[in-house]
Parts: structure tokens; sequence; C-alpha cells
């Protein structure tokens, strides 16, 4: 089977158009930056603090927020969380100037006081606490009496039953009654009614919770700013060398700084958050995308040395028409994969696999359209400036010996 | 063909049984060292353990935490005052007035009596001239640390802080916990496995700073900060400090807060502890006890001998617990009251028995992952790697046929590698680690394309069809290095910019391109020649 059997289109006859809508696309997501004054950031970024609770019911988002408010904590947003039916709720609350405050810890006191009164001081929550509180709960009421039999290990016996009371939650997402902790398998009955005595099983639990200060937000932004740049550098200066032409090199960035520039716009067009992965996309995206690029090039400097008496631009359309069916076809393969991320992978994974299918098309869009004939714009504008004809002086184009094979 | 494939298929062989092995082996390890690991493992238990699993899918806890040094160095700069004091009472000589130490250092505030030439020579032989500089402004003296003292201190004071969070770790009995200093007053602390993000922070961020110090015959307790002041006119001592604590109602146990004028220097501190553990109060509510050391008790057994009669306040990190009245000389030990509940006990008997932070912590960044969203994210990022996996699979075969097949294979020994390797160094597998797993196997494929689209176009040039076959491999080879180091070099950029999760991801992202390098190089064009070899003459190749 083949997608294309020897093509023969014109890349090179549409360039301008290409290049215009390249600026024009990249330039409105670039203004929507701006217009809503730069990315749309994440907790990991900004600061502040994002807490993911499930419920055993449905949960109300706007009484949450009533409930939180009231508790002397801003909240930017309450929203549902990954499928409905799982009850879950995530909550983001914008940055403390000052360091060091107890988010999680405040919203869960709240949240227990409006949806969990009846929990009083002593009962112990089995949905808000982990294994480890259970395990000190354990030890000093000691149901089992562990403490007088003389080849016991209390704190060894307890954390194995403390640890699958907790696994059983995990795996039910949280408790509904006190019942289903004391069903728990390997559950010695006096512990089961200890559990349904002292403990008892809240509304909801605490999934994840994030934290982020300002300073460590400050950090972590011009860290994934300097790691961007440093790799558009890289990137050059692999080119550059290993083309050792300076018009490959900047037309492959200038490539590259496109799909970013773009992919980040349209994040910013659709809202969509920049979070610690999602810039790890980026960073994906940055190599995939030189990835297809390299691929025409190393075509066109071999095609260079077979032909030296064919035009440039002749080499180069043909070079990407030689390489067009693997362009396509690795593409479209790593697109799939993405899809398949994006649609089964999950809430956390979304942002990321969006970043990298819109970046898969953009990248291979542009290896085609805007990378390689961009080397035939600069070599053209050289050779206008030199006072020469429209000649293609081979002059800067590749000089390096073709890839050697072992 | 006439190659030799023997010492090649030994090669390939070599690499996938030690990568299973390795798997193999891991997760037999993982198991071995689990306190939860069931008796006998199954085969499903050994798979499950054998890569190391990051906090965000194991459920855990990540810290970054801040020692407020400034503390320590005000701690410092208190004692040097207090000894600058005692020395001259001993020599007698007039130092005129001394208001707390700040971080910076503390002021000696000269009165009319102080002879300005022999507080110098005080200063000289009482204070370390390489650690403390004295700048002598006319009847007001600033003694301030110097910058490698200062250092010193901050940087042992950080140490100290490491030193007492594994304590208290260690007393938790995580498994595997991480806790490393980032930069100079930063501390990462991350715990696999722990859910109980409140209670956690609580054991390590208590500083856990016990004294035991005398209330002033007129220090209260009072309602308020304002008629404690009033109780001394206006005039509250310099060596009395203000310290809240809490009244509690022995009926409807409802408390309200009350304040003390509490002696500055404490007849005992922390230092002097020699163990704690839970008891009861006389409520039979859980209450802390705790018992001093030889040195404590001389001390304590002193004091309280010298000060029947009057309170003792029990403070713990700036707060006072209680202040009950000394009823006689007390020595080896006594009792934290204060409404606790067993956990509360306990985690505080914890506290003071692995020491007491030298400074405050902050915390600067939290992430906690509980274990249920750790279980959904294995599952969904399994399901999509299977899911995309079998979609680039099917891909394959339909695009190039019998050489799809050959590339399946390649990709599946890929995946086999990518594991092997990754329990081999012990790599941890996270959320976005997944993703790098299946982005890999949609990366490593491009090599087979630039392959076989090579080999398409030799043999539409005209070559035989084995010979399209080597020439193929021979000329994308260069290609495939290449589109390997862009990727590879730009994954190379996560490592220093990412935390744990992005960093498990650019592991298993170059992890896996190195392996495809030898798989749709090597163990491909292998594949080629094992399944051509044997047939006499090749007329077609099936690609």
């Amino acid at each position: 089977m083949r997608i294309f059997h020897q093509p023969k289109f014109d890349f090179l006859g549409i360039k301008w158009y290409c290049i215009t809508g390249s600026i024009v696309f990249t330039a409105i997501g670039l203004l929507s930056l701006v217009v809503k004054g730069g990315p749309n950031f994440g907790v990991d970024f900004t600061g502040g603090a994002q807490l993911i609770y499930g419920f055993s019911s449905q949960p109300d988002e706007n009484q949450i927020r009533k409930v939180v408010e009231s508790a002397q904590v801003k909240v930017d947003s309450v929203q549902r969380f990954d499928r409905a039916e799982k009850n879950q709720v995530l909550l983001r609350v914008p940055m403390e100037k000052k360091e060091g405050r107890d988010l999680s810890k405040e919203v869960t006191a709240a949240l227990t006081k409006a949806f969990f009164p009846q929990a009083s001081a002593g009962a112990f929550d089995l949905n808000l606490n982990g294994a480890d509180a259970l395990l000190a709960k354990l030890i000093v009421d000691d149901p089992e009496k562990l403490a007088a039999k003389p080849n016991a290990d209390p704190k060894a016996d307890y954390g194995r039953i403390a640890q699958s009371i907790i696994d059983a939650r995990s795996r039910m997402g949280l408790f509904k009654t006190v019942d289903d902790a004391a069903k728990v398998q390997g559950i010695a009955p006096v512990t089961g009614a200890w559990l349904k005595e002292k403990a008892v099983a809240g509304p909801f639990t605490l999934l994840s919770a994030e934290n982020v200060g300002p300073q460590v937000g400050k950090d972590l932004r011009e860290k994934g700013a300097l790691a961007v740049f440093a790799s558009w550098a890289a990137m050059l200066a692999y080119i550059g060398l290993r083309f050792r032409s300076v018009s490959f090199g900047t037309a492959a960035v200038v490539a590259l700084v496109h799909d970013t520039l773009f992919t980040l716009g349209l994040c910013s067009i659709l809202n969509t958050e920049i979070s610690l992965t999602v810039v790890a996309a980026f960073l994906t995206l940055i190599g995939y995308s030189v990835n297809d690029t390299v691929v025409v090039y190393d075509r066109i400097r071999e095609n260079l040395q077979k032909s030296r008496r064919e035009p440039l631009p002749s080499v180069v359309n043909r070079s990407i028409n030689e390489t067009l069916s693997r362009t396509i076809l690795t593409s479209g393969l790593t697109f799939l994969v993405c899809i398949a991320l994006f649609f089964l992978g999950g809430e956390v994974l979304r942002g990321f696999s969006f970043v990298m299918i819109v970046g898969i098309i953009v990248g291979t869009y542009s290896s085609v359209f805007i990378a390689a004939p961009l080397v035939i714009v600069w070599e053209e504008w050289k050779s206008k400036k030199a006072g020469q004809n429209a000649a293609p002086a081979a002059a800067s184009s590749p000089k390096g010996k073709p890839a050697k094979a072992k | 063909m006439k190659r030799s494939t023997g010492w090649r298929v030994a090669l390939t062989l070599a690499v996938l049984i030690g990568s299973i092995a390795a798997y193999w082996w891991r997760g037999h390890e993982a198991l071995k060292r689990s306190p939860t690991a069931p008796p006998d493992p199954t085969l499903s238990d050994v798979l499950k353990n054998g890569l190391k699993l990051g906090l965000d899918l194991r459920g855990g806890i990540h810290l970054v935490m801040q020692v407020k040094t400034g503390d320590a160095l005000r701690v410092e700069a208190q004692d040097a005052a207090e000894h600058l004091k005692d020395e001259a009472r001993k020599r007698g000589v007039n130092v005129g007035t001394l208001p707390p130490a700040t971080a910076e250092g503390f002021t000696i505030q000269l009165s009319e009596q102080t002879e300005p030439s022999k507080l110098k020579e005080l200063c000289k032989s009482a204070l370390s001239q390489t650690d403390w500089q004295i700048d002598e402004r006319g009847r007001e003296w600033k003694v301030s640390l110097r910058t490698p003292a200062k250092m010193q201190i901050e940087d042992q004071s950080v140490r100290q802080a490491v030193e007492t969070i594994r304590n208290r770790v260690d007393a938790l009995g995580v498994t595997e916990p991480v806790i490393q200093r980032q930069s100079t007053d930063r501390i990462l602390v991350q715990l696999p496995g722990v859910d109980d993000p409140s209670r956690v922070k609580e054991i390590i961020g208590t500083t856990g700073l016990l004294s035991l110090t005398l209330v002033d015959d007129k220090g209260g307790p009072y309602g308020s900060q304002e008629a404690l002041l009033q109780a001394y006119a206006g005039a509250f001592p310099a060596e009395l400090e203000i310290v809240e604590g809490f009244n509690e109602d022995s009926e409807s146990r409802i408390r309200t807060p009350v304040f003390y004028g509490l002696k500055r220097a404490a007849a005992v501190t922390g230092r002097d502890l020699k163990n704690a553990r839970v008891g009861h109060d006389k409520y039979n509510q859980p209450a802390v006890e705790f018992f001093l050391n030889a040195v404590g008790a001389e001390k304590f057994g002193r004091v309280t001998g010298e000060n029947i009669g009057k309170r003792l306040a029990i403070v713990l990190d700036r707060r006072v617990q209680s202040a009950p009245v000394i009823n006689g000389k007390i020595e080896s030990n006594g009792i934290i009251e204060g409404n606790f509940t067993a956990d509360k006990a306990e985690a505080l008997t914890l506290v003071l028995r692995s020491g007491a932070l030298p400074a405050e912590m902050i915390v600067l960044e939290e992430r906690t992952v509980g274990p249920s969203l750790g279980l959904d994210s294995i599952k969904q990022g399994v399901l999509a790697s299977v899911v995309g996996m079998l979609l680039v699979f099917v891909a394959m075969v339909v695009y190039y046929r019998l050489a799809g097949v050959n590339a399946v294979l390649a990709l599946l020994l890929n995946a086999v590698f990518l594991l092997g390797a990754m329990a081999w160094i012990n790599a941890t597998l996270t959320l976005p680690g997944i993703a790098g797993f299946i982005l890999t196997i949609g990366m490593a494929v491009d090599s087979n394309v630039l392959i076989f689209e090579r080999i398409r176009e030799e043999i539409d040039g005209g070559k035989a069809p084995l010979n399209g076959v080597d020439i193929g491999f021979k000329k994308a080879f260069g290609t495939i290095i290449d589109t390997h180091v862009t990727t590879i070099s730009a994954a190379a950029f996560l490592f220093q910019f990412g935390t744990g999760p992005v960093k498990g991801f650019a592991v298993t992202l170059v992890i896996g391109l190195l392996a495809s390098v030898f798989t749709a190089v090597f163990v491909s064009h292998l594949l080629f020649d094992l399944f051509y070899r044997s047939q006499e003459k090749v007329e077609a190749i099936s690609i």
C-alpha cells in the first residue's frame, strides 16, 4: 500500500501563500496572548493551590464555593473534574502573598464543618485520614490487645491492617459507610467492631493537593522559559553544524519557533492551561518538529551531491516530494498515538496530548511548507543582494559529506 | 545473502533475556523490601513491582520546605548576649542594657556608669573576634555576626534540619523517602505511599522546641496583653517576655487566650530531653510525658526546689501549653497537657524524641496525590498505551505487510528493552513517563518508516530486492542518527527544567529512543536477513 507513488507536487510554487498564512495565524495567536496578558499558566507557574476532592454523592459546586469562601479562603474556581459520575471537584485557590499557608488543611476543615457536622472531635474520619494516622490510632487504642501478647509486633501487624483498609478505599474511591472498611478481608471482628465504634466515613476525600508558593512558581516559570530558549539554541547549533550552513540552520529554527509560537497561540485562544507537563510537551514538540525538517534537509543534501547541475529550487522540491510518504506516515502514526492518549489517557495528560497533537500537525506542515522553502527564499535574497542573477549559487548550501553509513 | 547471522542473533537474544531478567529481578527485590507484600508473590505481583512508581502514580507527598535561618541566627545572638551579661556580672563590669537580640545581632545601650574601655575589654574576651564584630557608635554599640560565621550557622541549621527531618521520617516508617537539601535554605522531602498530608506536615514542620520556664511573680496569666503590661505599670522588664497560652474551661473545654510574663532564660530546654511518651492528664485525656537526662534533671531539680509555690510554664514552640504551680522539687519528668487527641499526642512524642528543628520551617511547595487518583492514572495510562500501540501495529502491517510485521516485532522488542532498562537503572515511572513510553513507540516507528521507504525507493529504482534492503538500511542510518540527536537533545533540557514527573518523562523518552536505534536498525535488519536468507532466490520482498 502506498499513500503517494512518486509524487511531483510543486511545494515551492505556493511558498509565499504558506509563509503569509503562517505569519497571519501565528500573529493571531500572539495577539490573543497579548490581549489575555500572557499564557494561561497553571498553578505550577502562578503559585496558588489546586485541590481535587472526591465526593460520595453529586457535589454542589456553588455550595462548595460558598463554604470555602466563608472560611476566609479566596476561590478562583470550582469545577467538576474528570467524568461526571466520579463526583470529583477541582478547586483553585489564588496565590497567597505570604509563603507557607496550609490551604489544603484550611479548605478540608471548612468542608468538613459544612458537609459533615456530625463528625465529633474524637471520631476518626476514614476518608480523610491515611494509613499512617490510622496506624497511630490503632496502636494507641489497641483493639486486638496486641501489646499484651508476647509474640505480637503491634506496629507491623496494625500497619498491615491499616494499609489494607486504605488500599480498599483506593479501589472503591471512598468508603460509603464504616461497614465498607470493617468488611475488608483480613480484618478481625474486634477491629471491625472498633472501627464501627470509633471511626466514621465522611462524605468526601482529598484526592490530590498542589500548593505552590510564589517563589517556587517564579522559579519554574524562569526555568521553563529558559529550557525552551536553550533547546531552540541547541537545535540551531546542531543543524548549523551538521549541515554547515547558516541558511539551513536559520530556516529550521524559524520553522521551529513558528511551531512553538503557533501552538502557544492556539493554547491561548482555546484557554488551555499551561502546566508543567504541558511545557514538557512543548519541549518534546521542539525536538519532534525538527525531526521532520532534518529528514527533508538530509535528502536535499544528498540530492545536491548527486546532481550538481540541477538548480537548488528544483532539488529542494524534489527532495520534499521524495520524503513526502515518510513524512506523512510517521506523523500520522505519532498522531494516532497522541489521539489515543488524548481520549484515553485521563484528565492529567489531556493538555499534554493536546499540545502534542497540534504540534505534530503544525510541525509536519512547517517542515514541508516553511522550513525547506525558506532556504530558497534566503538563498535567492542573498544572490540578489550579491548582484548576481537568479542562478542558484550553492555558495552556502550544505558542504557536509552525506551521512556516513557504517 | 551470505552474511553471518549467528552473533547477531546471540546479541539480540542476550539483550532480550537481559531485559526480562532485569525486570524480573527488580520486581522480586521490590517485593522483598515491601512491608505489605503478600507472602507468596504471584507472577502478576512481580510484574507490577518491576518499576518504581513515581509519587503521581503511587500516591505520596512532595514538599519543598524553607528553613527560616533567621531564627537560628537570633538564638545565636541571644546566647551571645546572655553570655556577655554573665561575664559582666562576674567581673563587675557595667554593660548598660541589652534589648532582645534579632537575626542581625544585638545592641548594647551604654548607661552613664559604663566605662567604654572596660566594656571593650570584656567584649574582646567574652566574644570570639572571628565570629563577632562590634560597631561602636557613641552610647549604642551594635554587635553583629561576621559573614563567614553567619553562613556557617545558616549552613549548620539547614543541615541539622535535614537530619531532624530524617529522624522524624524514619520514625514514621516511610519506605524509600527522599530528603534532600535543594539550595542554601531549601529542603526537598518526598514520601512515597504516605497519604496523610496534614499529619505529615505537622510532624515534619513542627519545630518541637520545648522549654520549661519560670513565670514571673507578677507574670500572670492575664486575659489580655494590656492587662499584663498594666501589672508592671508600663515598665516591663527586659529579662521577661510575653508568651501566649490558653485557658481551658474544665466543663465546656472552650479555650480562651491568656498571656504570661515569662523569664527569657529557660530553666530547661528540649536539648536536655531523654524521652517522651503518650500518657494521660488529670481528665484522663491523652497527654505527653517527658523525661529529662541527668544534666536536665539536675538543673530542673534546682530550679523547682528554689521556686516552690511559683508557676512553671511548659512552653512548646513559643506557646504556653500549661503553667502549673510548683508543689515540690521535681527532677526527671513532667507532663505536657493540651487537650490532645490520641494521634496528636503520639505525633508530639515523635517530634520531641527526634529533637527540635534549629529553626522554623515553611512549606514553599506541596504536592500530594492520594492513592486512588494514582490507581486511576495507571489504569488510564496503560489503556491509552495499549490502544496506541495496537493502532500503530495495525497501521504498519496494513501499510508494509510482511515488513510491517518485522517492524512490529522490532517495536515490541523496543518496549521490552525500555522496561528492562528502566528496571535495571531503577528509574521512576511517572504518569508523563507513561506518555513518554507510548510516544517512544510512536517515534521509534519513524526509524522503521525511514528505512522501509528508502528500501522501496531503491527497489523502485531497479535494485535487486535484497540489495535494496541492504542499501536502504545503510542510507537511512545517517538520517536516523540526526533525528535521534534532535529529539534526545530537546529531551535533555527537560532534565534540568522538570520536577519529578517531568524528569520521569524525559528518562523514558531518552531510553526508549536509544533502544529504538538498536531495534529499528540492528534487529530489524537481522529479521530481514533471517527471513530471506533461507530462500534460494528472492524475487520480491513483501514491503
